[in-house]
């Protein structure tokens, strides 16, 4: 345990100079890196902490025209000390190329420190000496004014910042304002400039790898309106310097020295890229950046003649003042106004920021259900280098209760706008029966089977004409045909009669016989052992001619007195005769 | 009909009435597609798909079915109401240029009576010429003879007629095809290539004229007059 205590106190007494020395620092500083052959160099060796045996590098390359020089600063500020102790030397080079100056070493509180090696460049000799104590000279050395580019090939309409930084080094100092002689002038860029407020802040920097102080003078966020390589003019200032000489006032301080200087940015080219053509959505119109897309409607329920609003909204960042919203489409039913445009925009060093929206304002006119159709922006986004489109979502506006309201619309025969007026009805229900019919109907007008169907018609007239003239042929025929069939008949009946012509009294009896056998075959009728009385009744029933029957009866009668009575040839002749047309009488009786 | 019977599509128009009928839009539409696919259809039929699909708020294909419904039954004061609803939800307002009366009489003659009832038509004129011709060879009386002679010169023209306005028709129906926009939006251009000027642009549900084809481009005409070629693809025809 005590071997543990007496270490730890070991440690502590050999950490305490050691806490010491760190903050021991010898440096070696150059007047300027870069110098030519005919100019001189001033190199100087700074401790913080008094030493002793200084020991000079060799210088090997240089001559050294004086020095060394002492000097030692010593003061105390807010109870705390600042020292420091210088050895200088003038040198001139020797030969061009890079010259390296050596170690120089210093014995501080008995440790031995050595300064880093340093490279100086020896060029040409320069037509003008610059020397290291010309005031002009030092401020042009010492005061710079940079533009910086946060990138130089950017894509069209991404943004670009410019800002612009005045370097002052250690050495000089500026205290009163400078004057702006020639502003930049940004042809083909859309740009905004941030002004920097109030007091400027003063920051430390590297400029070249040297120690500085700068301040940002000015901000400029650039959008590229073109593509190609545009130039961005230089910004030129009349700075006064303040620059500290090497002679001496009264009271023993350096003398300053104002020069006014005229210094400049310096062109810059930016190399502006296209956007690229493949892939590009037909709606894009030059957004590029980072953005939200999104559509609102106030209310989806109302009723005719109310308004609603309607916001088309893109947030984000990029060139947000320099595109257009997509533009909706609104049903024809709607009255649409101008939207009104509102901008939240805030322009920060990165490029502007916030968000734009357009408020339509709408009023229907008439009842019924308007799907308002989805929207969809495009734009840019130059990281992924890629383009984006984003689609808002879809609204329905209902509008309740409509006015009768007169709308015009096509009507159904004709095509023509007529007005058709929506009537206060609801919109109507369907139809709960249907008649079915072939989707597809074959026509039939133009067919061959419809040219068929009228030929046929058209054919039953001379077919008709034909029919008729052979039927007409066909009944002549049959008058002939009876009249031959009459002959026949009598021939049948009387053929017996005829025969016996020459004998009276049997062809009498004859005849009677063929009478009553024409009358049975005839009129049905067994007349042989009837009254002429029952005969003439029964003929007469049977729609017999009266004088048909007359004259069969008188027949009959005379062929009974025949059988009594004598008769001539004549008689014979005579009622044969009248037998043929009685016959003939009788038979055309219609039944 | 093929393989389905009357029954079955009633049956099929009945379950989508009743889907339409408890707000299952979709279900009603596939179920009424299921009849339109058998062989038959109906003006009623289109009207019903016509209303679900706007309540789908798919405004291009209810106009599209109620331009079918009156094309089966163009007098339906129904369709014509409902669809003027839809109209006025849509995007663009197509004023037809006034036409004269010829045109007017000459479009609507084409639009009469189906091809087929003409067709009908003549063969009656035809049959009644036949008749008249008949009669008047066979009547004695000078009256009549008269009057079917008349007959038969009147049936005669009115047969000539109808067939005449059967071909209208037949050629009417060739000409005036009609298809629907069913793109949200699309332009329509001078010729049938993208590198052509736009002329203007054309929304869902607006109807147009089909006239001629090239490649996949149409050239159509709006009721208005203005012609130009779109994309075949986003029409769809009547």
């Amino acid at each position: 345990m005590k071997a543990i205590v007496k270490y730890i106190i070991l440690i502590f007494v050999l950490a305490a100079p050691m806490g010491l020395e760190a903050q021991v620092e010898f440096v070696a500083k150059v007047s300027k890196k870069k110098l030519g052959l005919n100019e001189r160099l001033r190199i100087d060796f700074e401790m913080n902490e008094d030493g002793d045996n200084f020991e000079p590098p060799d210088f090997e390359g240089f001559r050294v025209l004086g020095g060394p020089n002492q000097s030692i600063s010593n003061s105390w500020i807010n109870g705390k000390r600042s020292y420091s102790k210088t050895y200088s030397f003038f040198l001139a080079p020797l030969r061009k190329g890079a010259i390296t100056i050596g170690q120089a070493a210093i014995e501080i509180d008995s440790q031995r420190y050595k300064s880093l090696p340093v490279e100086v460049m020896v060029t040409e000799a320069v037509e003008i000496p610059k020397d290291g104590n010309n005031a002009d000279y030092l401020a042009s050395e010492n005061v710079h004014l940079v533009a910086e580019v946060s990138n130089t090939n950017p894509y069209l309409n991404e943004a670009i910042t410019v800002v612009y930084k005045l370097y002052v080094s250690n050495q000089v100092s500026i205290t009163s304002n400078w004057r702006e002689i020639d502003s930049p002038k940004y042809a083909d860029f859309w740009s905004q400039t941030l002004d920097q407020k109030g007091q400027l802040q003063i920051y430390e920097g590297q400029y070249r790898g040297e120690d500085y102080r700068y301040v940002i003078l000015r901000t400029t966020v650039l959008y590229p309106q073109k593509t190609g390589e545009l130039s961005i003019e230089p910004l030129t200032l009349d700075v006064p310097i303040d620059v500290r000489s090497n002679r001496r006032d009264f009271f023993g301080r350096f003398m300053t020295t104002r020069v006014n200087k005229t210094i400049s940015a310096g062109r810059r080219t930016i190399e502006v890229k296209p956007l690229p053509l493949v892939n590009r959505p037909e709606d894009f119109t030059g957004a590029v950046g980072y953005f939200d897309f999104d559509t609102s409607i106030s209310r989806t329920e109302l009723d005719a003649q109310e308004s609603l609003e309607y916001s088309v909204t893109v947030r984000g960042e990029g060139n947000l003042k320099l595109f257009e919203l997509p533009k909706p489409q609104f049903p024809n039913a709607f009255e649409v106004y101008e939207p009104a445009r509102s901008d939240k925009i805030s322009t920060r060093s990165t490029g502007m920021r916030g968000s734009v929206a357009e408020v339509y304002t709408l009023v229907p006119q008439n009842q019924g259900n308007y799907p308002l159709p989805e929207l969809s922006f495009s734009y840019f986004d130059p990281n992924l280098e890629r383009y984006i489109t984003k689609t808002a979502t879809d609204h329905v506006v209902n509008v309740i209760n409509g006015p009768e309201q007169e709308t015009t619309q096509q009507s159904a025969s004709d095509q023509s706008a007529s007005t058709v007026p929506v009537d206060k009805e609801r919109f109507r229900y369907i139809k709960l029966k249907a008649d079915w019919t072939p989707t597809n109907p074959t026509p039939w007008f133009g067919t061959w089977a419809y040219w068929q169907w009228i030929l046929g018609l058209l054919l039953l007239l001379p077919v008709w004409f034909a029919l008729s003239a052979v039927r007409e042929r066909y009944l002549g025929d049959t008058a002939a045909r009876a009249q031959r069939q009459r002959k026949r008949l009598i021939a049948q009946y009387l053929s017996e009669a005829k025969a016996q012509q020459n004998n009276p009294s049997a062809f009498y009896g004859a005849l009677e016989r063929s009478l009553h056998l024409f009358l049975k075959a005839k009129l049905k009728l067994e007349t042989s052992g009837l009254s002429k009385e029952n005969i003439s009744k029964l003929m007469t029933q049977r729609n017999v001619a009266p004088e048909a029957i007359e004259r069969l009866i008188g027949l009959i009668e005379r062929c009974e007195r025949a059988r009594y009575a004598p008769t001539t040839a004549v008689d014979v002749q005579n009622d044969y005769s009248e037998a043929q047309e009685v016959i003939s009488m009788v038979n055309s009786t219609k039944k | 009909m093929k393989g389905l019977s009357q029954g079955q599509a009633d049956n099929w128009f009945d379950q989508g009435n009743q889907l339409y009928k408890n707000q299952q839009y979709k279900e009603a539409i596939m179920r009424w597609e299921a009849v339109l696919e058998s062989g038959v259809h109906s003006g009623e039929i289109y009207f019903n798909m016509a209303n679900a699909y706007y309540y789908l708020n798919d405004l291009a294909s209810s106009i599209y079915y109620y331009e079918k419904a009156l094309e089966l039954a163009p007098k339906d004061p129904d369709i014509q109401a409902n669809r003027a609803y839809v109209q006025n939800a849509l995007i663009d307002v197509v004023r037809a240029q006034p036409k004269t009366l010829f045109q007017k009489w000459d479009e609507a003659s084409g639009q009469l009576l189906t091809a087929d009832a003409w067709a009908w038509l003549s063969i009656l004129f035809m049959a009644l010429f036949v008749f008249a011709v008949l009669s008047f060879r066979w009547v004695e009386s000078p009256g009549a003879k008269r009057l079917s002679f008349v007959t038969a010169l009147l049936s005669l023209m009115l047969f000539g007629g109808s067939v005449f306005l059967g071909q209208k028709t037949q050629s009417y129906s060739k000409n005036y095809r009609w298809a629907i926009v069913f793109q949200q939006e699309m332009s329509v251009r001078s010729g049938p290539r993208l590198s052509d000027d736009a002329l203007f642009e054309l929304h869902a549900g607006t109807k147009l004229r089909l006239l001629q084809t090239q490649d996949q481009w149409q050239e159509v005409e709006l009721t208005d007059g203005r012609r130009g070629w779109v994309l075949a693809q986003d029409l769809k025809a009547l």
